[in-house]
């Protein structure tokens, strides 16, 4: 008792920052907190001939996308080779069409929401305080976290930039239409660009990936990889890289991976998402998609 | 008020069991975090083994123990949480305040031991 009445100053402390630990698990995880509801962008389906689908393959008058599979470093891949009429088949998409903090959806949930032929997760943007966030031609967040940012133009160009060198305002006025902050690049002018130490939030180990490749004008590629399963360990980032060069890529571009790596085509889950061990979807915040 | 023997002996044991324990928490933590490593959450056990130091120092007073434990369970906590925070790749300024705390309450204390060994020397 006397041992207490020494310490309870300690004692009181101790439950007052425990309780301020507990707010600050559920303000970072669990909390949600809605900015802004956006509508998300549909385009007329212009397609006048018939659609052509099944569990590969997709093809109408405008989007052809054939999925095939790899395997590579002791890793299941998977690969939607895309070609668009238009590049502006190429979009994202909010969870919940919501931007804020904390909500999430499965990528499978919301693909299925904005109609999306392919879709796979995106940069996950829900997790960060900062870095851009510049979706279907809208800006929704423009604090620099200093990420190396995939910007997807109008014309459908892609560009890699240091959110440090150019502002959201100026890279929308230049035209760009999505921006993904996550990276690294992987390659850009059709080299590689990270070494094999490159590390993701100091990851550098194989894990699940998911990345975004432009190999020309209009033409496309999605690429998951499968990771953390007894069938598939993951690629590491040079891997991922290496990779996507043998696929011709002019610009790839690595997005979350681990948990959140998802690619949905035609309806169904094409890969293996692990969470926690299991093979179970992530949700995630938004997701990239292509769909009218 | 001086603290002897039993009452710091206590402590001790307190100190050096969280001491392994965070030790112990921290590389469970790493090993599942599928290759994210954070420093801030492999070093988490430094501070209380600098508490255990201060503490079993002889003659130390009510105040400068209480400042210590306050110290330890902040800075230890600010480690664990951008431990946590790096490995799920996600950020949140409010762990900055365990730090701000932390730094006033390792001056507090660094002042408490300077009175007090001002004092003894009069």
């Amino acid at each position: 008792m006397i041992i207490i009445k020494k310490y309870l100053i300690s004692i009181i402390y101790t439950v007052f920052i425990i309780f301020f630990t507990i707010f600050i698990i559920l303000d970072t995880f669990v909390i949600k907190q809605s900015y802004q509801i956006v509508k998300n962008e549909t385009t007329e389906n212009t397609s006048s001939g018939t659609i052509t689908k099944d569990d590969n393959s997709y093809k109408d008058d405008n989007i052809e996308i054939n999925l095939k599979e790899y395997r590579q470093n002791d890793t299941t891949i998977y690969v939607a080779d895309i070609v668009l009429k238009d590049q502006n088949y190429l979009k994202t998409a909010f969870a919940e069409s919501t931007y804020g903090k904390n909500i999430t959806e499965n990528t499978s949930d919301i693909a299925k929401e904005v109609n999306a032929i392919l879709a796979i997760n995106g940069d996950y943007y829900g997790v960060q305080k900062s870095g851009y966030v510049l979706k279907n031609g809208t800006i929704y967040r423009n604090t620099s976290a200093g990420n190396e940012d995939l910007v997807i133009y109008k014309n459908g160009t892609f560009e890699i930039i240091n959110e440090n060198d150019v502002t959201a305002e100026e890279l929308l006025e230049k035209g760009a239409y999505n921006i993904l902050s996550f990276g690294p690049a992987l390659i850009t002018n059709n080299k590689i660009v990270v070494s094999e130490n490159d590390e993701v939030a100091k990851a550098m180990n194989s894990n699940p990936r998911t990345a975004i490749g432009k190999i020309s004008d209009n033409h496309y590629v999605f690429v998951v990889s499968d990771g953390r399963t007894t069938s598939s360990e993951g690629l590491t980032l040079y891997q991922l890289a290496s990779f996507m060069q043998t696929l011709n890529c002019q610009t790839a571009y690595n997005l979350d991976g681990g948990g959140s790596s998802t690619m949905y085509f035609n309806g169904n889950i094409v890969n293996n998402p692990t969470t926690n061990g299991k093979v179970n979807e992530r949700s995630v915040s938004d997701i990239v998609y292509i769909g009218y | 008020m001086i603290l002897y023997t039993s009452d710091t002996n206590n402590l001790e044991i307190t100190y050096i069991i969280t001491t392994f324990f965070i030790l112990l928490f921290s590389l469970v933590y790493e090993n599942f975090s599928h290759g994210v490593m954070s420093i801030n959450m492999l070093t988490a056990f430094i501070y209380p083994i600098i508490g255990y130091i201060l503490i079993s120092r002889k003659k130390t007073n009510v105040l400068t123990i209480n400042l210590v434990n306050m110290s330890v369970i902040t800075l230890t906590l600010y480690n664990i949480m951008k431990g946590v925070l790096d490995i799920y790749g996600t950020t949140n300024n409010l762990i900055n305040i365990y730090l701000y705390i932390g730094i006033i309450l390792v001056i507090c204390t660094v002042i408490s031991l300077i009175i007090k060994k001002g004092g003894g020397r009069k």
